[in-house]
């Protein structure tokens, strides 16, 4: 049996001024919006917030300064992106781009290609959205049927991609899809294609969730024509790429702080003086969270330095969206003595928001039975 | 992990099995004398003196490393606390015993000055003392008149009173002090809430290393076990069951190294009480899942899984449970009114700078 590797994370200069100015611009950009709204965390979306972001240096960061990035280290991108959550900014229409597009073509595209895309995306202007899901394909995602068949300078993509994250709001999607039939290897035969979603043939349709929003979608590709260009690393090698990416986007702070503005409005309502089970709660609530901190922040220092805990990766993933999930549920569990029960008030609104969103926490991004499998595997069980 | 670091775990990790494979009998204080004595030779309890005094010039994150492989491999030897109490001696300038050494929270000590002498003596009880008996001295401390000490008691100067040994049969003795006289004494800021987080901090690391051990067990005895004509491994309610194992082994190990590093950049109340009180969190349900994998094999006295999930229900309790360290971490943070605890926690990591 393999030891995990959680060495704890000790920070690079700077961290702590670059904090102190994500703040002061946060304090500002957001002083209007609602604790609802802020309890959206990645969810929710603003171009005009993105735009704002970007001009700060903020989104894209890691990228070279000739792509419109600013050369940043990949640990004060985490800083960055762990105040933009904790304060419950609208992140959603860059977050793809920022976390995984930009970073898939600075290793896989051309350099022309990444010049027609990159500035734009640092800009805050360009959102791309991810092509995995399909109607008859979730967590078995070898299964997928779109495929791209190669013709005169390029491709023809036929198929459909299903709950495609802000399918509707985004000018990109960066796909996998079938470049050979699905033969005896059942992951061999998958590439990546950046995909321009404004191109002939393309049909999206926004999905409401329970809640009435509507932040997913399906799109439908009859005939796209994609250049040859917009392949993204090798033929064939998709299932390899998507790896390596879903190790990028597993452990970030995204995975535990989904619920955190309900934590703060419920700390934001009590009094030092609490009664003594809501005390108990808040001490539990915060070894969980401080914990899930630093595994993140451990993985973090991992990724900095070259190595793809992956294993770990899903480790933090499941834990943290195990927390997120049950917090509001606690948070419930213990409304009345030290926390207000007015139905009207900001906790309470976020209360009901985050029960009714919570459900997708361990869904996206690898359902929980899909990590605990590679858990698994990773101990020698399957 | 540093070269030294990796040269500590290999020594330890070898000698530590070594030891508990010598210790034929299931009671560890009459092989005490004999294993003390290799560990000794090593220097392992002078982890945190220079290396002219004997020792590494160890750090809290390499202690965290012996702390841990006590509890991987089940040793029962007072180690953890001799270093802790070693350490203790030292930031207060008290000479050092030598022997093994014990530590416990002095919360219902007094002290008085002898009438005759002017010398201060030693009253009341210190309940549950590791290895109390065993031990030629335990290091403890109390406040007195806005002062806090740092105290070494003789163990013989006391009354053995009783005490029950813990689930995983380690003396637990409560001792008797009646104005007894002092072996070594000195004024120490913050004494007994230094003394308890060490403890709670040795007792977090060693129950990341017996979650490991036992996480093992049940992994090797999943891939060996036939049900149904194939390995318990390869059904998926058995394997989603030890990913969750694996998951609580990696969150206790992470919260051991994390508050190990914050206490040597200084004042750990925070992050000790988060990491003891997850580790004590954990215990509920990965003992339940090591066990349940196992079946009937894994409760049996001759299987050795109990060494290890033993230890974790008794250390549970110590140097706080639950509810303490769940109050305790619940006042510091409602304590943050003005400041937020994201802010605390942001600066607690932002001091840590490579």
């Amino acid at each position: 049996m393999q030891n995990f590797n959680f060495t704890p994370l000790e920070m690079p200069h700077g961290v702590a001024d670059l904090r102190g100015q994500v703040r002061e611009f946060l304090d500002t950009e957001l002083a209007e919006l609602k604790a609802v709204d802020k309890a959206q965390s990645w969810a929710g979306y603003s171009a005009d917030f993105s735009r704002k972001l970007a001009a700060k240096g903020w989104v894209g960061m890691t990228w070279p300064k000739a792509l419109g990035g600013s050369d940043a280290s990949a640990l004060h991108r985490y800083v960055v992106i762990e105040e933009l959550l904790a304060a419950g900014a609208p992140v959603a229409a860059h977050w793809i781009a920022d976390r995984q597009s930009g970073t898939l073509m600075i290793r896989f595209a051309s350099e022309m290609v990444q010049q027609r895309f990159l500035p734009a995306m640092a800009r805050g202007e360009m959102y791309f959205c991810i092509g995995m899901s399909e109607p008859n394909s979730g967590s078995d995602l070898a299964s997928i049927k779109t495929n791209a068949r190669r013709v005169d300078g390029g491709w023809v993509i036929n198929g459909s991609k299903l709950w495609t994250t802000n399918a509707h709001r985004s000018q990109m999607m960066i796909a996998l899809v079938r470049t050979a039939p699905q033969g005896e290897a059942r992951h061999a035969g998958l590439s990546q294609f950046i995909i321009d979603l404004t191109s002939n043939g393309v049909r999206i349709n926004s999905i409401a969730d329970h809640l009435g929003a509507r932040h997913f979608g399906e799109i439908f590709f009859d005939n796209v024509f994609v250049g040859d260009e917009m392949l993204l690393g090798a033929e064939g090698d998709g299932w390899n790429q998507v790896n390596s990416e879903l190790a990028l986007e597993r452990s970030g702070p995204e995975r535990y702080l989904s619920s955190y503005r309900l934590f703060a409005e419920l700390l934001d309502c009590l009094d030092e003086q609490c009664d003594d089970i809501t005390t108990n709660t808040i001490g539990e609530i915060t070894a969980d969270l401080w914990t899930l901190r630093q595994m993140s922040m451990s993985i973090a220092g991992q990724l900095a330095d070259g190595s793809e805990p992956a294993l770990e990766a899903s480790m933090v993933k499941d834990l943290g969206a195990c927390f997120e999930q049950n917090l509001p549920h606690t948070v419930q569990a213990g409304l009345g003595a030290s926390i207000p029960l007015n139905r009207e008030n900001d906790l309470n609104e976020t209360l009901s928001y985050l029960l009714m969103a919570s459900p997708s926490f361990s869904l996206r991004g690898g359902t929980r039975e899909i990590l605990r499998g590679i858990i698994a595997r990773g101990l020698g069980l399957k | 992990m540093t070269p030294q670091q990796q040269l500590l775990e290999d020594t330890v990790s070898g000698l530590f099995a070594k030891i508990v494979d010598s210790m034929v009998s299931e009671s560890p204080t009459v092989e005490l004398d004999v294993a003390w004595q290799q560990l000794q030779q090593l220097g392992i309890d002078n982890l945190f003196l220079t290396e002219e005094e004997g020792g590494f010039s160890g750090t809290w994150q390499d202690a965290r490393i012996v702390f841990y492989y006590t509890g991987r491999n089940a040793l029962g030897l007072p180690i953890c606390e001799t270093i802790i109490a070693k350490k203790l001696l030292l930031e207060a300038c008290v000479s050092m015993p030598t022997g093994p050494l014990t530590i416990a929270p002095g919360d219902n000590l007094s002290l008085e000055r002898c009438p005759t002498s002017g010398e201060y003596l030693i009253s009341g009880r210190l309940a549950s003392v590791p290895w109390g008996r065993a031990c030629e001295c335990v290091i403890t401390a109390c406040s007195h008149d806005g002062v806090d000490y740092l105290l070494a008691l003789n163990c013989d100067e006391s009354n053995y009173n009783g005490g029950r040994a813990n689930e995983a049969g380690e003396p637990r003795d409560n001792l008797d002090f009646k104005q007894a006289k002092i072996v070594g004494m000195a004024a120490l800021d913050g004494a007994p809430q230094r003394l308890f987080r060490a403890g709670a901090l040795m007792r977090t690391a060693q129950m990341a290393g017996a979650l490991d051990a036992a996480l093992q067990m049940a992994v090797d005895h999943v891939k060996g076990r036939e049900q149904f004509g194939r390995p318990l491994a390869k059904f998926q309610a058995i394997q989603q069951q030890l990913a969750i194992l694996a998951e609580e082994c990696a969150a206790v190990n992470c919260a051991a190294q994390a508050a190990a590093l914050a206490e040597d950049f200084g004042d750990s109340g925070f992050e000790v009480a988060a990491a003891k009180l997850r580790a004590n969190r954990s215990v509920g349900s990965a003992t339940s899942i090591a066990h349940q994998v196992h079946g009937a094999i894994g409760v049996t006295r001759e299987y050795l899984l109990h060494r290890f999930t033993q230890r974790l229900w008794a250390w549970r309790s110590d140097f706080g449970n639950d509810r303490f360290w769940a109050q305790n971490l619940g006042r510091q943070v409602l304590a943050m009114k003005k400041v937020g605890l994201w802010a605390h926690m942001t600066a607690l990591s932002d001091k840590h700078i490579k």
